[in-house]
């Protein structure tokens, strides 16, 4: 069991993401192995702490967690998964691309609106002809009109 | 006995005239989700003699998103019992709006940082744009979520505010929470440790019992947005 650093701790216990943003910030690998430990809890451990690590992991930038990250999707509920969707956008590998790209029809329309940004930070050609896609197909006028958007600032 | 003059002082120090409602002009209550006796007395008072600093309050609906529903006037009335007991101020709502804007209802963001470094995100910018005409410079708003969760004082330049989530993830102080985010905003205060009870903590579980020190208080009556009488 990897121990969670105390002010990892708190800003983990935190209703807002200014202390963990702080902490990524930093960089203590301390820190990161505690978060990466957190993404292999199981079910019952905090879903909140979890769904910060997401949230601090994809913005600590380091592609090492992407495929931990995509393995989580399908068992995450809905809020999280939009986390897990915006984690992966910021890591931005084939893989992340992959796992976002097989929530692009999700019936959710706020889960496509985080497909899209996500793929629009990828901006790889796999990620632009996802963006393609839902500029074609979505049956959301505004997903449409973002993932156009999104591919003419890509 | 002293007369007061209800229609002349909400004029004076509200700015409202016209037909003037006592629930909304007078009390500035705008949602029934906390009932309660409200004192005329107690709130011209108020109205007459102590700083007083504007909110307006928007919530952000939108799909299938029915419940839960956020508590606007519950988190106003436990804002207004500590700063009233904790810095003799309180807190006037002018405005609550509902606006269904599914787009908005998770909020895209980078991050939560208060000051110069934040990044603004498009759906920031969009919603710190919504309720701008409800008399407030400062506007909370309630949305779904937010992969950061919880809430974030952190505002685009000019258009001071805040956003609380009302969704799956609650926040770990529930009852106070409009009240904190509130505090990062008027005064600049940011989180302390200590004391244990303060309401700039971040821990779980704060409650109405949660303090505010001298200093914070200070910070709080300076801050421009606080009206004196």
């Amino acid at each position: 069991m990897t121990e969670i650093p105390g002010d990892l701790e708190l800003a983990l216990d935190a209703d807002e993401s200014c202390d963990l943003d702080e902490l990524v910030r930093q960089r203590r690998p301390a820190d990161f192995d505690a978060l990466v430990s957190l993404l292999r809890s199981d079910q019952a451990r905090e879903a909140p702490h979890r769904a910060r690590a997401i949230y601090a992991l994809g913005r600590w930038g380091d592609p090492a967690v992407v495929g931990a990250i995509r393995d989580l999707l399908p068992g995450l509920h809905h809020d999280e998964r939009i986390s897990a969707i915006d984690a992966l956008g910021r890591l931005g590998t084939d893989e992340a691309v992959e796992g976002i790209l097989g929530y692009a029809t999700d019936e959710s329309l706020p889960m496509r609106k985080f497909v899209a940004r996500a793929l629009g930070r990828i901006g790889t050609p796999r990620a632009q002809a996802g963006l393609s896609e839902l500029r074609q197909a979505d049956p959301s006028d505004y997903i449409r009109s973002l993932a156009a958007g999104q591919l003419a600032h890509s | 006995m002293t007369t007061i003059n209800v229609r002349t002082a909400v004029a004076d120090r509200l700015g409202k005239s016209g037909t003037v409602s006592l629930k909304k002009d007078v009390f500035g209550v705008y949602s029934d989700d906390h009932p309660q006796s409200r004192s005329l007395l107690t709130q011209m008072d108020l109205i007459l003699n102590k700083p007083l600093v504007r909110v307006a309050q928007v919530t952000v609906i939108g799909g299938d998103i029915v419940t839960p529903t956020p508590r606007p006037q519950r988190d106003l009335d436990n804002a207004n019992t500590i700063y009233q007991r904790e810095c003799g101020a309180w807190i006037y709502c002018t405005g609550n709006i509902t606006v269904d804007r599914i787009d908005l209802t998770f909020l895209d963001q980078d991050d939560c940082n208060l000051g110069a470094s934040h990044s603004v995100s498009d759906d920031e910018a969009d919603l710190f744009g919504l309720g701008r005409d409800l008399g407030a410079n400062i506007v909370g708003y309630y949305i779904w979520s937010s992969p950061g969760h919880g809430g974030c004082a952190a505002h685009p330049p000019g258009r001071r505010g805040f956003w609380l989530e009302f969704g799956s993830i609650k926040p770990g102080s529930p009852q106070v929470a409009f009240a904190h985010e509130l505090t990062h905003n008027v005064g600049h205060n940011h989180h302390v440790k200590k004391p244990a009870d303060n309401l700039m903590t971040t821990k779980k579980g704060k409650t109405l019992s949660s303090t505010l020190t001298d200093e914070q208080c200070q910070r709080i009556l300076a801050d421009p947005d606080m009206e004196y009488p």
